[in-house]
């Protein structure tokens, strides 16, 4: 028989991306509620083995329903409801909300999660809210959802928060910011978060919540007192876009790295200012006045991480170009096309994408390594979404 | 009216503390001491999966047809224990989920797999999953296909279908009944004894292989092999032996088909259970060289006085070194716990907890021994949503504690415990000395569980850094 076609759904050799439920429990795991995810097995196991890195040490009340084939085919949704019931009743403290997930055969069999999260509520008199997953999509996915969800569920719809922040701020005073897009997933090192609290004091901004890595419930609550949202991955755009709408704060999106820190600064105190500014200062590729050494330096990763990294590579580390290719979903708005930045789905696209070039230069996780040409010279930046905990003694360090 | 025809539950879960999850054995319902509800994962992972498992088999590679969150799990097993040259996956997405194209698609990506590999395989087991039992995708039709298209390769109709396992067979069972397939029956060679279907080795110096060894009788197993042929030619024993039970029903069906006898000898803790199973196999042994059987008896009592007169020795050294020290174990360390429980108290072990969800209703006995002996014996739960607040590291450590098994030390949060997984593999006599060694080594050698529990599969390579 001839050779078959090129198929996205085949992974012959590298792993897949964290998937949605673990998104979302990553995103919800510091906010004291309880994630519940409707599945028979395996999805707790597989996000807290390796794509989570707080579970030994840091409560948090994340569990799987242990559905059954008879429960399934029943559409027994009551045992689900009866043991979510006795769970949040029994727990102490007990949960500030529940938030439900989905997996395949949930999905598949069409079960009503608005309708159970409604009833849940009236039962426990506590938020409950269904983050729409199915375990068919990836991390960026399920944790955009699922902040999004919280805010739009939990957070106060308090105008007089927009008000306030719309008169014009004393020019000294530090600029209210969100972090947002925040979890071990993109950013596994703890210290990422401490050195980039540290950065953005020095630079004169005043972090009112983290969303949310190194927080609490509480913290996150404060989100509506901010002048301006900095979005740190693709995580937290579904977010950003939520607080928009909410209280109206603006956005920028991007890592401060080396002469892009400065940029993005810029544009948050314009947002905050109210005046013009630039949502994705990253998104195109810097003007380079002085020399380059000439190469291009493809990246492969989480879009936002990619973009600004592919940045900070331009303007402080001499490469002429940055090309980034995205395997990640919920991530077309932070590319850029004209850049020649591409969407890919699949190992086989990545593979062939390389084939034909020589000596090239490619910043990703290590774990792409067997569908790379043998004579690429690979900066590698492990991620906790992709290998997991493999390189957890190397996660870099970005700020 | 329905009749019940599994195995007895006398539940009676008001018993259960709210503090962790935890009821006395005096209270517990068997087999089932707590109620199917949430379930809490605890960070601890050394036990196998059907990861470990599938790659026993020399010049075999495995392919998993799923979603991605599903997915994740077994690709990054496979890559933690640098096994991703011999691991490939087919990911659907929901379109081919629910447009009918379930089959075409796991089809064809296992076929283009297959058509990339570097290494041509020998054997590739075929992993699908919860969805296709419920879009009724046709396996008959997939695997049919697929022997068409490969006539070289032998197929494992596996499963990873967890939603099936509290009510069906379990992926686990599955699995090692295709696993056992390649040892189809071949001309019998009366020195040669399989065991099959266990994840870990049985040493040499277990009771069984030295009890044959006496015979001319060598035992084979996977373990051993290093070739995809070699795994075949263990179809020439005429004996199989099995110690898990999650491969009784595989081993049965292969004995059922070959029609040469199995015994399972369900690693059994107390003196007399360890003497019957020895007993049983010693008569087939002798029947098999046409003897008489009865003959056996004197045989595997002198070796029983023997090893029991050494075992009780060790325990009086045991006891000198512990005192009165708690010791608690777990169903992850201890194939059997019940009985491992019931074997340490009987030899004056001061043990206060058992960690296990559920039992085997094989340990029925020991439970109602336990019940009359040691009413206090607390069985802890690893996961109930109220488990994870005996989770130790926030509470600190509570003096010493001894611990058989890495649930056990998670949950106790003690430095000194015996880091094994499935009795280590041990059987009988053997491995009771072993243990009371491991657990004299342990009382004194500090670990910390921490760095250790929560790596993936005990005993194979680990790459994570």
């Amino acid at each position: 028989m001839g050779e078959l076609r090129r198929m996205k759904e085949a992974y012959r050799i590298l792993p897949v991306y964290a998937g949605d439920v673990s998104g979302v429990a990553s995103a919800l795991y510091e906010l004291g509620g309880m994630v519940v995810m409707h599945d028979p097995s395996g999805c707790n196991s597989t996000y807290n083995t390796h794509d989570e890195v707080r579970w030994y040490r840091k409560e948090s009340y994340i569990f799987i329903s242990g559905l059954n084939t008879r429960d399934a085919v029943l559409g027994n949704d009551k045992k689900f409801m009866d043991d979510i019931v006795a769970a949040a009743t029994g727990l102490s403290p007990a949960p500030k909300f529940i938030a439900l997930c989905n997996s395949p055969i949930p999905f598949l069999n069409g079960t009503d999660f608005k309708g159970i999260a409604r009833l849940l509520e009236k039962r426990l008199q506590i938020p409950v809210f269904y983050v729409k997953t199915n375990g068919m999509h990836d991390y960026v996915d399920g944790a955009g959802r699922a902040f999004s969800c919280f805010a739009q569920k939990l957070l106060p719809a308090d105008k007089r928060l927009q008000e306030e922040r719309v008169v014009p701020a004393d020019p000294s005073a530090p600029v209210k910011i969100n972090l947002l897009g925040l979890t071990p997933l993109d950013f596994a090192d703890y210290q990422n978060v401490e050195n980039l609290k540290e950065h953005l004091k020095k630079a004169g901004f005043d972090v009112v919540a983290n969303w949310s890595y190194g927080t609490c419930f509480e913290d996150v609550m404060q989100s509506g007192k901010a002048d301006v949202n900095l979005v740190l991955s693709a995580t937290g755009l579904p977010l950003a876009k939520t607080l928009q709408n909410m209280y109206g704060q603006p956005y920028v999106a991007g890592l401060p790295l080396g002469s892009l820190s400065e940029e993005i600064y810029r544009q948050l105190r314009l947002a905050a200012a109210g005046e013009d500014f630039c949502t994705f200062p990253a998104k195109e590729t810097p003007s380079v006045t002085g020399q380059t050494n000439g190469k291009t330096l493809y990246l492969i990763g989480e879009a936002l991480q990619c973009k600004s990294l592919g940045y900070h590579y331009v303007a402080d580390r001499g490469f002429r170009r940055a090309v980034v290719l995205c395997p990640l979903e919920q991530s077309e708005e932070l590319i850029s096309s004209t850049n020649g930045d591409i969407l890919t789905v699949g190992e086989e696209q990545i593979e062939e994408y390389f084939k034909d070039m020589k000596n090239t230069e490619i910043l990703c996780d290590p774990m792409y390594e067997p569908v790379l040409p043998a004579d690429a010279k690979i900066w590698k930046y492990p991620s906790l979404s992709f290998s997991g905990r493999i390189f957890g003694g190397h996660f870099p360090v970005f700020f | 009216m329905l009749k019940r025809i599994g195995p007895a539950i006398h539940a009676d879960h008001s018993k259960i503390t709210s503090e962790g999850a935890v009821v006395a054995i005096r209270d517990a319902g068997f087999p089932k001491p707590f109620p199917w509800e949430l379930e809490y994962n605890c960070p601890v992972h050394e036990n196998w999966n059907i990861v470990h498992t599938g790659r026993l088999i020399p010049e075999c590679h495995a392919i998993y047809v799923c979603n991605d969150n599903c997915l994740r799990g077994v690709i990054m097993t496979a890559d933690e224990m640098n096994g991703q040259s011999q691991f490939s996956a087919v990911m659907p997405n929901e379109r081919d989920s629910i447009n009918g194209r379930l089959e075409q698609v796991t089809i064809d990506g296992v076929s283009r797999i297959i058509d990339r590999l570097p290494v041509r395989p020998r054997a590739v087991q075929v992993f699908l999953v919860c969805m296709h039992h419920f879009v009724g995708a046709d396996e008959r039709y997939i695997f049919k296909t697929l022997r068409e298209r490969y006539p070289d390769i032998f197929f494992m109709q596996c499963w990873m279908d967890p939603i099936m396992q509290k009510v069906a067979k379990t992926p686990e069972q599955k699995q090692r009944y295709q696993m056992m397939l390649p040892v189809q029956p071949l001309k019998e060679d009366p020195h040669h004894v399989n065991v099959l279907g266990d994840d870990l080795r049985l040493p040499e110096t277990s009771d069984v292989a030295r009890l044959l060894s006496a015979h001319g009788i060598q035992i084979r197993q996977v373990q051993d092999c290093k070739t995809y042929d070699e795994y075949v030619g263990m179809g020439d024993g005429w004996l199989t032996l099995v110690r898990s039970p999650l491969a009784v029903y595989g081993v049965k069906r292969l004995s059922d088909s070959s029609g040469r006898p199995y015994l399972y000898l369900n690693v059994p803790m107390t003196y007399d259970a360890i003497r019957l199973g020895l007993l049983e196999l010693m008569k087939l042994v002798y029947l098999h060289e046409h003897k008489d059987p009865a003959l056996a008896t004197a045989e595997v009592d002198a070796f029983v006085e023997k090893e029991s007169c050494a075992c009780d020795a060790a325990f009086l050294a045991l006891k000198e070194r512990l005192g009165d020290t708690p010791v608690v174990l777990d169903y992850l360390g201890c194939v059997r716990p019940l009985s491992t429980a019931r074997l340490l108290l009987s030899h004056g072990i001061h043990v206060t907890k058992v960690y296990a969800d559920a039992f085997d209703p094989i340990e029925e006995e020991d439970a109602l021994w336990l019940k009359k002996h040691a009413p206090e014996l607390l069985i802890a739960s690893t996961n109930h949503p109220k488990a994870r607040y005996v989770a130790p590291v926030e509470r600190g450590r509570e003096g010493n504690v001894l611990a058989i098994g890495p649930k056990a030390a998670f949950f106790e949060n003690t430095p000194y415990f015996v880091n094994q997984i499935e009795s280590n593999g041990d059987w009988g006599f053997d491995g009771i000395k072993k243990l009371i060694e491991h657990m004299k080594q342990a009382f004194v050698e500090e670990k910390e569980p921490e760095e250790l529990v929560p790596l993936k599969g005990l005993g194979w390579e680990n790459c994570v850094e």
